[in-house]
């Protein structure tokens, strides 16, 4: 028996840790973070629309993805602007959604399925699909929890769910998307909130589409996975280990790309500007740390010298550098570049020296640090 | 007279000059389709501030005229935007090569500087665009309604307003406003949130988007930029200053 009912493990991607729910949470976020501040480009309609929709898919949201991505203040910032504005903020928002645009505009990407150009696009589009109708029934579900029901806009969203379930094959081209939407979905979502986890029924239904036609693609001979995936799988299977398989020092901050679907969250970390000084202050040095990290014999670290003018260190050319222990030789360009693998093992403080004999920079500060 | 060619370091091996695009008609292409187009004409204004002082880019009537021009002159007539458009992307590639923000793609090097600007490098520059400014098939139908077009991509469909209730007058009017209120942002702050973080969030989409059913990577495969990237934690406004200072000292952050 299938414990998530929003995660399939039969499709490849899936099995493959290609989706990572904490990009499409991570936008999210972002998208309501813009929104509280008085960022958004468009008029209060639609960030009546918009604030309803953003918070209640994040309250389906898994705790600790909310949790990775820190999302807790905003959310109580965000359910707390909705509860002042009350049935206002719903009333608002209800003059949104336009279900039979949406039917006209699904209608065309069923019928354009034999164009094969643009399949990128056609994937980009059938995701924004779903995305809208998902936030439509967000809103309508939102706006019935403040006694603003909307009884024809529920009736005309039915319309449009019967559409999607009977043509749910339509959309395959986003089974990757629906894929990393399923994973960001709390597993007890319809004991936590049973209106929520009726608007996520949609994401069921095309799992389940996508597994038959993914049977069927196989049945049909597919060809053998590329060496390259075949690689991604191995790193994947790495990489969702973590610091178990691999050891770095804690000051690299280093994260994981295939992490996210793994059953434990990622550690802390990501990408920030070290920065240290010479003596005398005449040169500065910044290594610039990678984003999440699928191979780390791959993975660049540069480490940049520049004078306070932020001009690169000319004059340090050819100069040795040991950072942790870790050897290397400014370039032309003022750059020292180390691969993530070379700190592999080495537990020591991000110490610098620059020179032979070498001479110790200061480390700067960490101004990024929370 | 056509346009007139002109060549910039390759990201990844800037000793290596490679061409602003491979010949004129596809320079000329890039230009309408995305410093001729709304909403990324808006977004290059922010990016390349000379912008202004060749045309109103919140002008339909005059960026439909100006590339009509372009068209009927070959491209003579709109060199100083092609040489606008090939400093800004010279900036950006710069800084993909000092940050280390590129990878190998299939088409080519696929390079992403501080201002937000993507770029294809094969044997010339084969594109230069400002991701996330809108979808593509609207921008397209947008392109296809010639002068006088208004409204957002992200208002179509679904969210296009119910028929008999929503007052489209009074959300232009107050999105107008509200535009109106950034004036009072800085100019690194409207680059940051209205072009910069855009592209970021739309690279990261590309994770899913740019994927076949099975995972697989699609075509030009922008996403792997997102291995690239600093995490969303460590690219806020504040460390986006900072590495944009690094990249083009003070100057760079106006």
């Amino acid at each position: 028996m299938n414990a998530d009912p929003y995660v399939r493990p039969s499709l490849r991607a899936t099995r493959d840790r290609v989706p990572d729910p904490a990009v499409e949470v991570g936008a999210w976020v972002e998208q309501l973070e813009d929104l509280l501040a008085g960022r958004s480009p468009q008029g209060s309609a639609h960030d009546a629309y918009d604030l309803l929709a953003l918070t209640a898919r994040l309250r389906r949201c898994r705790p600790d993805l909310l949790t990775e991505l820190r999302a807790a203040p905003l959310m109580e910032e965000a359910t707390a602007a909705a509860a002042a504005a009350g049935g206002e903020l719903a009333r608002r928002a209800l003059t949104v959604p336009n279900p039979d645009a949406w039917l006209a505009e699904v209608r065309a990407l069923d019928d354009s399925w034999d164009e094969l150009d643009d399949p990128a696009g056609r994937a980009g589009r059938a995701a924004r699909l779903i995305a809208d109708l998902d936030d439509a029934d967000l809103v309508s579900n939102a706006a019935a929890q403040v006694g603003e029901a909307d009884h024809d806009l529920v009736g005309k969203l039915g319309e449009c769910t019967r559409w999607l379930v009977d043509h749910a094959d339509a959309f395959f081209p986003a089974s990757v998307w629906v894929q990393a939407v399923g994973l960001a979905l709390r597993p007890d979502l319809p004991e936590f909130d049973p209106g929520l986890a009726r608007t996520a029924e949609k994401y069921k239904v095309l799992l389940n589409a996508f597994v038959a036609a993914e049977e069927e693609l196989a049945f049909a001979g597919q060809p053998p996975l590329p060496a390259g995936v075949t690689r991604l799988l191995r790193l994947g299977k790495s990489a969702g280990r973590g610091p178990d398989a691999l050891h770095f020092p804690g000051w690299l901050g280093v994260t994981w790309a295939e992490s996210a679907a793994a059953s434990r969250p990622a550690p802390p970390g990501g990408l920030r500007l070290r920065r240290w000084s010479a003596p005398g202050g005449a040169f500065f040095a910044a290594l610039v740390l990678p984003g999440p990290v699928t191979d780390p014999a791959t993975t660049l670290l540069r480490l940049l010298f520049h004078d306070p003018a932020g001009d690169p260190a000319h004059a340090l050319r050819d100069k040795p550098v040991r950072l942790a222990s870790v050897r290397g030789t400014i370039g032309a360009k003022g750059c020292a570049i180390f691969t993530l693998q070379d700190f592999a093992g080495f537990l020591a403080e991000p110490r610098l020296e620059v020179g032979d004999p070498p001479q110790v920079w200061q480390e700067e500060p960490d101004e990024a640090a929370p | 007279m056509t346009l007139t060619l002109r060549s910039l370091p390759h990201p990844a091996a800037p000793a290596r000059q490679v061409r602003f695009f491979a010949t004129p008609a596809a320079a000329l292409a890039h230009l309408r389709d995305h410093l001729l187009t709304s909403p990324e004409a808006e977004a290059w204004a922010l990016v390349a501030p000379g912008y202004e002082t060749i045309l109103d880019p919140r002008s339909p009537d005059e960026r439909y005229r100006y590339s009509k021009n372009a068209e009927e002159t070959g491209g003579d007539s709109a060199q100083p935007l092609y040489d606008l458009y090939l400093e800004a992307v010279r900036g950006d590639s710069a800084d993909a090569d000092r940050l280390g923000w590129l990878c190998p793609a299939p088409g080519g090097t696929v390079a992403f500087g501080t201002s937000g600007v993507l770029l294809i490098v094969g044997a010339a520059v084969v594109t230069a665009f400002l991701p996330g400014q809108g979808d593509p098939a609207a921008t397209r139908r947008g392109q296809g309604a010639g002068p006088n077009a208004t409204g957002l991509p992200r208002e179509g469909g679904m969210r296009s307003g119910r028929p008999g209730r929503f007052r489209a007058d009074e959300a232009e009017r107050e999105r107008r406003e509200r535009l109106d209120r950034e004036a009072a942002w800085s100019r690194a702050q409207r680059l940051y949130y209205r072009v910069f973080r855009p592209a970021v969030q739309l690279i990261r989409g590309c994770h899913h988007g740019q994927r076949d059913p099975l995972g697989r990577p699609l075509g030009g495969d922008y996403g792997r930029l997102k291995e690239v990237l600093p995490t969303r934690s460590r690219l806020g406004y504040a460390d986006w200053a900072e590495i944009r200072t690094l990249c083009r000292g003070e100057e760079g952050n106006p």
